[in-house]
């Protein structure tokens, strides 16, 4: 509502047209009372205006010196001058002095609100007096003035309100085309029915149709059969309820189109909403592929982030954990009982002689010096067995392009680790082996050569000189030649033999501290092994060798026995040591473990990658070095071992007692 | 001018068969003395002591490589290492079969060339050769 009017304004009848309603009225109170003149005028600011009038022809006179004005400001019941002449307040009026007006009888007119008007008046140019019957008719006139009044004002209100009403159809109607909405209401027991515009858009339907009630009564529909079909299943719906509330719902699939119907009959009156939802229904498909999509994308991710070959764990510049997968977790993590997460590092796992490094290199990344770095740490994992992993560590960067996070990626490299140091030592020894080669290349060609190449040219010259005694003595020359190039070869023999290379780096070592040492060393490197050892080796004993392979040839005979531990006891490794004769050295050592079947590997132990047992004992290469470190220090090796029951493996050394 | 040939090798036997084979081959006509050296040093006591004179000669140099002490490799740096007034020209003479040790004498400017052993009449002819190319500036 536009805002509230008071007065007359109200009523929005100040200069409309003459109304014969009103007319009629004026009329009939000028016959009524026999006047000159009747009128019907309302006070609007200074003019007072003539709704209707009967004997004059004005539309409007001033308001201030009407008498209208003195009846309207007295607030009078109403107002009977018999003769204006004769009264000393009105024969000074207009009214008297211009028009010759002698007499003047007027009621107000009252307003719900009891405001006054304007007034319903007669007038005479003849002074009259009215009778009691007369003026009672003039107040029935009055009222009844403001009863057309009343109805006039509700009339126009009407007609706004109409208009109003058009509009919002209008809108209602064409948003229901945008926004593919239909509607049907009938009222089953009036007969009524209200048919929506925007459903001939849906169905395809002329656009002038409007469903009657007599085609939804009769089921004969004026309109295409297949768009029927749906009015028929309302209709079903309609005749078959009972109840006096129920509601129900299909699809109705058309050519181009998926539309949603709605019924609900509430009483006997029946609503049905029409939806249009192809465009939902294809986005929704879509969405669901979306989703479906997102759901596989996301448990690939999973799968990956969660797999049993890397590690995948994320920590904060500060270096504690954010995340881990499950593989990280399980392998690297430890109880959540015994460690909230909040306390846990990525360092926790990092063997002390790894720590300070994988720091440097970690808060290299998380410092953002380096974008991101490779690096092999060797960890103590879940079961307490160390392990090679290779990690990446690679920088997160925020909004603000400062790293805030490291994401380390890591996978298990212990069995690579321990190959690539099987395959270095092995290196060594080949390279040391060729070095050995070059030696005897070099030999050949210049010791030998240099010795046959004088012989030939003695022979040459035997053949060039005639003197006999010349002869004879290039022919002793040539005796010595061979001489020395025998010499020669029996030297490559010795040189050839690894021992030779060994007498310079020979020192006299304690035996049984040597073996101490291995034995410390073995707990140190493998602190998951779990061995006894007993050392009978005399205090006293000295060996004369070279410490560096003898501790090699221990570490590798000791190693192998924990290779071939018995599932059924604790291992024990025992070892003495006796000098059997002047020269020969010889060490026994013995362990409980489960043995070696000598049948199935003994002409293999000492071959290169025959690996014992199965493939996790390593690739059978310790046993190869024992036995070519023992002939280099001028020994053997001999193994007895029963299937289950331990080996005994005897080192035979030469070594002089003094 | 006069050439002398040096002959130097640690191998006496070695040293008896060159000097045999190229007296034999005839050598004398083109060169007029040989000195043998069963030392490298005593060569290059020689050679600096030649420095000395005004004697106009041409040396000519017969050298092994595998000698105990000097090497002829490092009777070629002492040799390259100063100025001589004195023209020094080797021929390398060896038992090394060695094809590093060919490119490697090649480096040397003064090498003229390279001879394995044992000599014989043909390598004997091949030396003379060499000098003779030499000395007519081919």
């Amino acid at each position: 509502m536009s805002v509230q009017l008071s007065g007359i304004e109200a009523y929005h009848i100040l200069d409309t047209e003459p109304s014969e309603q009103f007319d009629n009225l004026t009329q009939l109170a000028l016959k009524i009372c026999k006047a000159d003149a009747a009128f019907v005028s309302f006070a609007d600011n200074d003019r007072q205006w003539f709704k209707s009038k009967v004997g004059f022809d004005y539309s409007e006179v001033p308001l201030a010196t009407s008498i209208c004005k003195y009846l309207i400001d007295e607030k009078l019941p109403f107002l009977n001058i018999p003769d204006l002449s004769l009264d000393n307040t009105f024969k000074e009026y207009l009214a008297f002095v211009e028009y010759g007006v002698r007499f003047y009888v007027g009621f107000p007119l009252i307003a719900p609100d009891n405001s006054i008007l304007g007034n319903f008046c007669v007038v005479g140019f003849e002074p009259q007096h009215l009778d009691e019957v007369q003026l009672e008719f003039l107040k029935t006139m009055a009222d009844q003035t403001m009863i057309l009044m009343e109805s006039h004002r509700l009339n126009y209100e009407l007609s706004i309100e109409a208009e109003r009403l058009e509009k919002r159809r209008i809108v209602t109607d064409t948003a229901a085309v945008i926004g593919k909405l239909g509607g049907l209401y009938l009222d089953l027991s009036g007969n009524d029915i209200f048919w929506t515009p925007s459903n001939n858009v849906l169905f395809n339907l002329n656009r002038d149709y409007s469903m009657t009630f007599e085609e939804f009564e009769t089921g004969v529909f004026g309109i295409d059969k297949s768009a029927s079909l749906v009015f028929h299943r309302i209709r079903e719906f309609s005749n078959s309820q009972t109840a006096s509330n129920s509601k129900f719902s299909f699809d109705f699939a058309t050519d181009d189109r998926m539309i949603e119907v709605h019924c609900e009959l509430i009483e006997k009156e029946l609503y049905v909403v029409f939806q249009d939802v192809t465009v939902e229904n294809e986005l929704r498909e879509q969405l669901q592929m979306r989703e479906m999509e997102a759901v596989q994308t996301a448990n690939t991710y999973k799968s990956l982030v969660n797999n049993s070959t890397f590690y995948i764990c994320k920590a904060g510049i500060d270096g504690r954990l954010t995340f881990c997968n499950d593989f990280y977790a399980a392998e690297l993590g430890v109880d959540s009982l015994e460690t909230s997460w909040d306390r846990l590092d990525f360092f926790h796992s990092v063997t002390p002689a790894y720590l300070d490094y994988a720091k440097e290199v970690f808060f290299k990344v998380a410092s953002g010096r380096e974008a991101k770095c490779r690096i092999l740490l060797k960890e103590t994992n879940r079961d307490q067995v160390e392990v090679s992993n290779l990690w990446d560590f690679i920088g997160l960067k925020n909004s603000q392009n400062e790293v805030s996070e490291v994401l380390c990626l890591g996978y298990d490299v212990s069995e690579l680790e321990d190959n690539r140091v099987q395959v270095q030592l092995l290196a060594d020894y080949t390279a040391f082996q060729n070095k050995k080669l070059l030696e005897y290349n070099s030999i050949v060609s210049h010791d030998i050569r240099s010795h046959v190449a004088n012989a030939v040219g003695l022979i040459s010259l035997m053949d060039l000189i005639s003197d006999e005694e010349e002869q004879q003595n290039y022919f002793r020359l040539l005796k010595k030649e061979i001489r020395k190039t025998d010499r020669t070869i029996i030297a490559l023999d010795k040189l050839t033999s690894l021992t030779s290379v060994f007498e310079n780096g020979k020192e006299p070592v304690s035996l049984y501290y040597l073996i101490e040492q291995v034995f410390e060393l073995l707990r140190k490197t493998k602190p998951h092994a779990r061995f006894s050892s007993v050392n009978n080796i005399p205090v006293d004993l000295i060996i004369f060798s070279i410490r560096e392979y003898l501790e090699n040839v221990f570490l590798n005979v000791f190693a192998n026995s924990l290779k071939l531990v018995s599932p059924d006891r604790e291992l024990q490794i025992e070892i003495e040591a006796s000098q059997i004769t002047n020269s020969i050295l010889q060490i026994k050592i013995e362990d409980n473990g489960i043995g070696i079947d000598m049948k199935q590997y003994g002409d293999e132990l000492f071959k290169i990658q025959r690996p014992l047992k199965d493939t996790q004992y390593g690739n059978g290469i310790g046993l190869y070095l024992v036995k070519k470190q023992i002939e280099a220090l001028g020994g053997r090796v001999d193994i007895q071992s029963e299937n289950g029951n331990g080996t005994t493996i005897n080192l035979e050394f030469l070594n002089y007692e003094d | 001018m006069k050439i002398k040939l040096l002959i130097i090798d640690d191998d006496k036997v070695s040293l008896l068969i060159a000097e045999k084979f190229l007296i034999v081959s005839g050598i004398k006509k083109i060169v007029q003395e040989i000195l043998i050296f069963n030392k490298p040093i005593d060569a290059l006591k020689l050679l600096f002591a030649a420095e000395d004179n005004d004697e106009m000669c041409q040396l000519w140099i017969l050298l092994d490589i595998n000698m105990p002490k000097i090497s002829g490799w490092d009777f070629l740096n002492r040799v390259e290492s100063v100025d001589l007034k004195k023209d020094v020209k080797v021929i390398m003479l060896t038992s090394s079969i060695s094809e590093e040790d060919k490119n490697r004498a090649a480096s040397y400017n003064s090498v003229y060339g390279y001879i394995s052993k044992p000599l014989d009449m043909d390598k004997c002819n091949e030396i003379k050769q060499i000098i003779l190319n030499s000395e007519n500036g081919i």
